[in-house]
């Protein structure tokens, strides 16, 4: 656990109505406290695993507690699975060695009552991400409701489920290299979706089913599960076939009147001209505005964006969405973006 | 055009088919969140193939407003013909 993990579950121990904030120390969050306390619970945010595409476990979780040590002036106690098993409210997580919260675990109990000044120290393991339900959080969803993924992978999306966004797009789950999207936007993504070249491979490592065309991209199915049955693995191509010619008519009339920000985040860093091209395949179709996060940048450089001119915008970030922090660097780039965007004029006005 | 109605049926078969569940009750008010056995992308495939099954082209835009079964059944049923 670190830093980063802490402030993304927004983990913290409620003492009697009084928040207590964490301090990391050997992978583990400790807090100090003032005993007695006659109510404490554990309380972080949550998100279902089938939303981050790990499983398809509907369930909301918190965080899985693998031990609370409480020590006292009197000594130490240490709580493991075996007896946090029989506090309300907590979920089994495989392989057993630690339980899920949901949320809000209350931790009660003699051990609490006696007076003097204690620390109890959570050792957890994390969700990637975490819905942001705070109080800030309609504002945050939407700022990041006003941006809109093309690639070449998810990491941006998964910020934005952050967030609570789940915007409806082609390119939300989809994953496309520079030249993929470019041939994409200059036919129109044509035939995509067409059954003759659209086809189902099985991602062992992923334990996923992945519906690939060839020539513009390779997308989600969240179908988990192996399937010996073709009539069934086709019936799931067939339906993805469906969804892919729905959405990329969405993308294609999105893109003429477009209403958000695009975002652009390739694998690799790529130089200044690569998403100028891209720009301008967007300009042809509609006056879009655009973001490009190029990835590895210095730590320095990290959630810093410039305006590069008729709606073109340049952010550096350091780590992948999966990498704790990312969801604080993203709404910081998109927060950027807007506030330049706002200040510069609309590509719409310049068409006009 | 296919009325509410038939939209409405054709949107339980298709629902219950993939679920696997052919007496799964589907009150109106059904939010879209609360079938376990399907999520969001299931939920724009079930919209795309019905929408070419019944011969349909909806609005793209009003996918993005869609929170309970009945949403999806006024969304088909405002659709224009397709072609």
């Amino acid at each position: 656990m670190t830093d980063d993990d802490v402030f993304a579950a927004d983990l913290h121990l409620l003492v009697d109505g009084q928040r207590l904030t964490p301090i990391v120390h050997d992978g583990a969050a400790v807090f100090r406290l003032l005993l007695p306390a006659a109510d404490l619970r554990l309380v972080s945010r949550v998100n279902r695993p089938c939303d981050l595409g790990i499983n398809r476990d509907r369930r909301l979780l918190g965080i899985a507690v693998r031990a609370i040590t409480l020590t006292t002036t009197t000594g130490e106690t240490r709580f493991g699975p075996d007896t946090l098993r029989h506090l309300p409210g907590l979920h089994p997580a495989p392989p057993g060695t630690a339980l899920w919260t949901a949320g809000e675990l209350p931790l009660a109990g003699p051990w609490f009552s006696q007076p003097g000044e204690a620390s109890l120290s959570v050792e957890a393991w994390m969700l990637p991400a975490y819905q942001d339900t705070s109080p800030a959080s309609a504002a945050n969803h939407a700022l990041l409701l006003g941006f809109e993924n093309l690639g070449e992978n998810c990491d941006f999306s998964i910020a934005q489920h952050h967030f609570n966004t789940n915007p409806t797009s082609l390119l939300r789950w989809g994953n496309l290299s520079l030249e993929q999207l470019l041939a994409g936007l200059d036919d129109g993504f044509a035939g995509l979706g067409d059954p003759a070249h659209a086809e189902l491979t099985w991602n062992a490592g992923a334990r996923e089913y992945k519906l690939r065309d060839p020539r513009y991209l390779s997308t989600h199915t969240w179908a988990h599960q192996y399937m010996d049955d073709p009539d069934e693995r086709e019936k799931i191509r067939l339906a993805g076939c469906a969804r892919l010619r729905l959405l990329a008519r969405k993308l294609m009339a999105d893109l003429r009147q477009p209403r958000r920000i695009y975002v652009f985040k390739p694998r690799e860093p790529r130089p200044l001209a690569d998403f100028q091209a891209l720009h301008a395949a967007l300009r042809r179709i509609g006056p879009a505005r655009l973001l490009c996060v190029n990835p590895g940048a210095p730590l320095a450089e990290a959630g810093q964006v410039e305006a590069a001119g008729d709606g073109l915008f340049i952010g550096q970030i350091d780590r992948s969405s999966h990498k704790q922090g990312a969801g604080r660097l993203w709404h910081r780039l998109c927060l950027l973006t807007a506030r330049l965007a706002e200040t510069t004029p609309h590509p719409a006005a310049a068409d006009a | 055009m296919p009325d509410p109605a038939s939209i409405r049926a054709a949107l339980h078969g298709y629902i219950r088919a993939i679920c696997a569940a052919p007496n799964l009750a589907l009150p109106p008010d059904t939010r879209l969140d609360d079938l376990a056995d399907m999520d969001s992308l299931k939920w724009i495939e079930t919209i795309a193939v019905l929408e070419e099954r019944l011969n349909l082209q909806i609005d793209t835009q009003a996918l993005e407003h869609l929170t309970t079964l009945e949403d999806i059944v006024i969304l088909l049923a405002k659709a224009r013909p397709a072609g």
